[in-house]
């Protein structure tokens, strides 16, 4: 025996009554609804701090272990406000064996490489000031980040908003976009030292929208500065990210900002490259015709202290570098280049 | 969207509430074979509309989308019921059950049907979706649905003899 589609609607129907029928229940009360969805909204705020200790917790668990050699996975959704810890992992096999990363997500997200296999010494603590640090500057618009005085920030590189140094290398001989910036706010070539470099497109990922930084660095550590500085910079527009690390401190790491929207078909960047006090990891070459000229008249520029030089695989404290093959220098770069 | 300043659902979130939540639960309620768990998940999937309204409301078919959220709760709560059951049976605590609903011998047999063939008998009885509609759904094919719905109303037959009056629809 089976039944028909009318005889199960008729069976069924004192189950489900339509509305307004004999037995019919009506709706919960809206109130009840919008009771709920604000315990889901406080909910899922418990939930992104909960999943941002333990993202924190794993990276200092795994920085305790020594050098990371697999997998630390944390995915989820964004766990602070801003900005957020969506994964720890180390990063892809163009860079460092097992070197961590800590993806800060705006709305395409941004890499902030960790210097794990290098500085042992990652805290909790650390990487909560990472997050605290990311969350501000992802918050704060890109007019503030662009004009934040060095003094104000303990050493991060500004640029007014509006100011483009002089990239058009007519300043001076031999001058390029990243020297005449650097040396407009107080960073010396020679002396303490700064390299500078280009990546293609692919070294850097083209940012996917306003104010995102899918920033992925190549060169894995070479990029890894202890209390340095690092500009990620469009040939034509001037400073494009501006990224920092803590000072002196093993523990540092880099954040990353972009200063206004990337074009989505850039098709070249380059990044300077400014230290102040050394840095970890792979030294960065440089190839004698890339390296600026000594100038003691920019050389005794006010910003720069080195308290680092002697960095271990760093082979001359005044020497900057570019490492690899990304690291091409353009026609118009430091020592090179020409009158505008 | 969604909510008002003062927090409050707007005119447009009550309007399709109102509308869509009594068939909703009668749905979820049919497909868990539990009017309880029904109502709590289709009040849960509610209130998740409403906490992402501005984008709900853009879809194509909101109703749809809160009938998978209602499903999918209601997966989730089964899951922690049974975990929550096998707890109390260790700590030696008794299951207190629900009072009952109105028509126990119906219910009886709709928690009888199979899990899956209750979930097809609801949206296809309850929800009125058409086979096609339950094979999206439940994420099977349409012949699929065909087979469940044709064991379920064999099975229901079978549950409900003594209801079942075969000349009440003229057969």
């Amino acid at each position: 025996m089976s039944l028909t589609d009318d005889d199960v609607r008729h069976l069924l129907a004192p189950l489900t009554p339509e509305p307004g029928a004999p037995g019919a229940r009506p709706a919960l009360p809206l109130a009840h609804i919008a009771g709920r969805t604000a315990r889901l909204r406080r909910a899922r705020r418990i939930r992104q701090v909960a999943l941002t200790v333990t993202c924190l917790a794993a990276v200092a668990g795994a920085a305790a272990l020594g050098p990371w050699r697999g997998a630390v996975g944390l995915s989820g959704p964004t766990p602070v406000p801003a900005a957020s810890v969506t994964e720890v992992a180390p990063s892809t096999s163009e860079g460092p064996a097992g070197m961590p990363t800590i993806v800060v997500t705006r709305d395409a997200g941004c890499r902030l490489p960790l210097a794990a296999d290098t500085s042992p010494a990652i805290t909790l603590d650390s990487v909560a000031r990472v997050v605290d640090l990311a969350t501000d500057l992802l918050a704060l618009p890109d007019a503030d980040v662009a004009g934040l005085p060095d003094s104000a920030t303990g050493g991060w590189l500004s640029c007014p908003p509006g100011v483009v140094p002089n990239h058009t290398g007519t300043a001076e001989p031999g001058s390029s976009p990243a020297r005449a910036f650097l040396e407009t706010h107080g960073y010396t070539p020679g002396g303490v030292g700064w390299s500078l470099g280009v990546v293609e497109p692919g070294d850097l990922s083209v940012p996917r929208g306003p104010g995102v930084v899918p920033l992925t660095l190549r060169d894995g550590p070479a990029w890894w500065l202890d209390g340095g500085r690092l500009l990620v910079w469009r040939e034509a527009d001037g400073p494009w990210f501006v990224l920092r690390t803590t000072s002196g401190k093993a523990d540092a790491v880099t954040i990353a900002r972009s200063v206004r929207p990337a074009p989505p078909d850039d098709p070249r960047w380059a990044v300077y490259l400014s230290f102040d006090a050394g840095y970890h990891g792979t030294p960065l070459p440089l190839t004698p015709t890339q390296a600026p000229p000594p100038d003691p008249a920019v050389s005794s520029g006010p910003a720069v202290t080195a308290t680092r030089s002697a960095v271990p695989g760093r082979a001359s404290p005044t020497g900057p570098r570019v490492r690899g093959s990304s690291a091409r220098w353009p026609a118009t770069s430091v020592g090179t280049s020409t009158p505008g | 969207m969604g909510s008002t300043a003062d927090g409050a659902p707007d005119r447009q979130f009550a309007d399709w509430y109102a509308r869509e939540f009594p068939r909703i639960r009668s749905t979820v309620a049919f497909a868990v074979g539990d009017p309880g768990l029904g109502e709590e998940a289709t009040a849960e999937a509610f209130a998740r509309a409403l906490l992402h309204w501005p984008k709900v409301s853009q879809l194509d078919n909101p109703t749809a989308w809160v009938r998978t959220v209602a499903l999918n709760e209601v997966r989730s709560r089964l899951r922690r019921l049974r975990l929550e059951r096998r707890y109390r049976a260790r700590a030696g605590e008794e299951y207190v059950p629900p009072p009952p609903e109105p028509y126990p011998d119906l219910w009886d047999a709709v928690a009888r049907l199979a899990p899956r063939a209750r979930e097809a008998v609801a949206l296809r009885y309850v929800a009125d979706l058409s086979e096609p509609e339950i094979a999206q759904v439940m994420g099977v094919s349409r012949g699929t649905v065909t087979a469940t719905l044709s064991r379920a109303r064999a099975r229901l037959a079978d549950l409900l003899a003594e209801r079942y009056d075969p000349g009440r629809t003229g057969r």
